[in-house]
């Protein structure tokens, strides 16, 4: 087996494009000029009307854990890295027509030999087509249409969402659309279930669909459903290729979430049930954030999850409580301070995490 | 508060911009129904005029910006309104600071600048059913900038159909009305070509010119931003 994966990988490094629908995978080559192209796509350079706007960023992060001591990121979180973003919307006479998102990082992981610290790593990058007003298709990785994931910003947070837990990653490489119905927003995507490699793999792939209140209501309420056989990486990357292990692990879900803001309280709470081969998983998570009336750069953000069912965890139970401070130093700096302390886990020893991120995002 | 990790969006522009509408299909579909289409623009103090410019909004608004979330390069997200490829109006929101904590005002407007629509995206007040009841927001409706009190036109008064709907949140008045004034000066200087700035100078009305204001322009009252009333937190 083994010999036969460093066989694709060679394959892989001559810039094969192979067409095997079980096995589908771009050179490394072609993966860079996907995010270059998206750049190029802008309107100084198309001619098209339109605007553009291109951020930097600079991502710090020290962490120290009980069991694992001093490390350079917090888990399912941020890590050390230097990136971008590129935002850019191409218009006609008509108006919109085009959106591009690109958000691109090289991370650092300190757990790992220094040849093997450097990592690419796309988060959003794709197209997204207007077809008219409350309409439109989406191409290429953003997260699927289930849970939290899709609404709320979690880019550079400390704090997250389920999803990386529940399905393995937050975005996913597909085709998506999205409607906005009288009532209802309705979402639903086919991706390849391998998260930020381009590959597909043991017959992997990922569908969902949420259906939810309109954003701009104060709640919105979603439900979600997600199917797949999806495929789950050591580490979240585009290039090297992340190592995927085993088989693909056959996923079934459906979810709940809710968001609602109150004076200066933000709440937002999911829940999501399904199977993972068969046996039965059960998560939550319950998210809130205040900021002090007396100073607006200050906030205060929580979190508490649960999960249950993961191999991992010898499918008990497992629950942390994390609490982080953040203070918007500059307009383009903000510090972060995270505490989260495991109130159960499956290893039968609870530990506690300290976090700080210095965070730059910017011009 | 005004980068919240909890802030809904479902454009997928992050921290860099000031405040874009949460929906802005749904919006536009709402405020304009003949709407086909929009085009949105992000432009900054920084780009159009960098520290010139920033003072004299300041000047403008009768008040000093805030230096992280009123920053010269923050971006101002500016939704161009369109039936087929006519224009036909704009949505532009701005991100104020109130007694309470922050609000978003969301602004449409005529293609002369005349308020069409207006409400709160986002409100942390104890009063803020008051606030949101379209019988306050409705008030700005067909009003311009120079129908504001403050800055260049420091002697209009508010028109007698605006009132302060609140009890004792005064202070989110007054904040919402330096946020509209605020929204309507960047839409003069940035998409109008100032057009309000010109009129106000040939009616003799305030003292906004090119240049930079010897001292800071007098505050809106501060006294009545304390919680010496009490919040409701």
């Amino acid at each position: 087996m083994r010999g036969a994966d460093e066989r694709a990988h060679a394959v892989h490094a001559l810039g094969a494009c192979r067409l095997d629908p079980n096995d589908i995978r771009l050179p490394r080559g072609g993966l860079l000029c996907v995010a270059l192209l998206a750049i190029l796509l802008s309107p100084s350079t198309t001619g098209a009307e339109g605007t553009s706007l291109t951020s930097f960023e600079i991502n710090l992060v020290a962490a120290h854990a009980e069991q694992e001591g001093w490390s350079g990121e917090v888990p399912h979180s941020q890590r050390n890295s230097v990136g971008f973003e590129h935002f850019a919307r191409l218009a006609g006479p008509h108006g919109d027509f085009l959106t591009l998102n690109v958000q691109a990082r090289i991370s650092y992981d300190t757990s790992v030999d220094a040849d093997d610290a450097l990592a690419l790593e796309l988060h959003n990058a794709f197209g997204e087509l207007r077809l008219g007003l409350g309409k439109r298709v989406r191409v290429g990785h953003f997260a699927p249409e289930f849970g939290l994931e899709p609404s709320l910003d979690t880019h550079a947070t400390l704090l997250q969402t389920l999803a990386i837990r529940d399905i393995g990653f937050k975005k996913d490489w597909g085709i998506g659309y999205r409607v906005a119905l009288d009532a209802v927003d309705v979402g639903v995507a086919a991706q390849l279930g391998a998260g930020m490699g381009i590959q597909r793999r043991d017959g992997s792939y990922l569908v969902s669909a949420r259906l939810s209140t309109p954003e701009r209501g104060n709640p919105v309420l979603g439900l979600s459903a997600l199917l797949g056989e999806v495929l789950t990486g050591t580490r979240p990357s585009l290039y090297p290729t992340p190592d995927y292990g085993g088989h693909a692990t056959s996923k079934r879900r459906l979810g709940a979430d809710a968001s609602y803001v109150w004076r200066r309280f933000s709440f937002a709470a999911e829940l999501s049930s399904g199977k993972n081969d068969g046996a039965e998983i059960l998560g939550g998570a319950l998210l809130v954030e205040y900021t002090p009336g007396w100073n607006d750069r200050l906030a205060i953000r929580g979190n508490l999850f649960g999960w249950m069912g993961d191999p991992d965890d010898g499918d008990a139970l497992w629950s942390e409580v994390a609490l982080v401070g953040s203070y918007r130093v500059t307009s383009r700096w903000t510090l972060r301070l995270l505490g989260a302390r495991e109130l159960a886990s499956g290893t039968g020893s609870e530990q506690t995490r300290l976090a700080v991120q210095a965070y730059y995002l910017g011009g | 508060m005004l980068a919240a990790l909890l802030a809904l969006s479902a454009t997928p522009l992050r921290a860099a911009v000031g405040c874009t509408l949460n929906d802005p299909d749904r919006d536009i579909m709402r405020i304009f129904p003949e709407a086909t289409n929009y085009s949105t623009d992000f432009i900054s103090i920084e780009e159009r005029g960098g520290r010139p410019l920033y003072l004299r909004i300041e000047e403008r608004l009768g008040d000093e910006l805030d230096d992280v979330y009123e920053a010269p390069d923050v971006a101002y997200a500016y939704y161009t309104v369109l039936e087929g490829d006519e224009l036909i109006g704009r949505v532009h929101g701005v991100n104020q600071k109130g007694t309470f904590g922050g609000m978003q005002l969301i602004l449409a407007t005529d293609p002369e600048g005349v308020i069409v629509d207006f409400y709160y995206q986002r409100l942390s007040s104890p009063e803020a059913v008051r606030f949101t009841d379209e019988t306050f927001t409705g008030q700005f409706v067909g009003l311009t900038l120079l129908d504001l009190r403050g800055g260049e036109s420091p002697d209009r008064e508010i028109g007698r159909e605006v009132v302060d709907p609140s009890v004792k949140s005064a202070g989110d008045f007054e904040a919402t009305v330096r946020g509209v004034r605020k929204n309507l000066i960047l839409l003069d200087e940035f998409m109008l070509g100032n057009r309000y700035l010109e009129r106000a100078r040939a009616t003799g009305v305030g003292a906004a010119t090119d240049e930079p204001p010897a001292e800071s322009p007098l505050r809106p009252a501060p006294g009545r931003t304390t919680t010496e009333e009490g919040s409701n937190d």
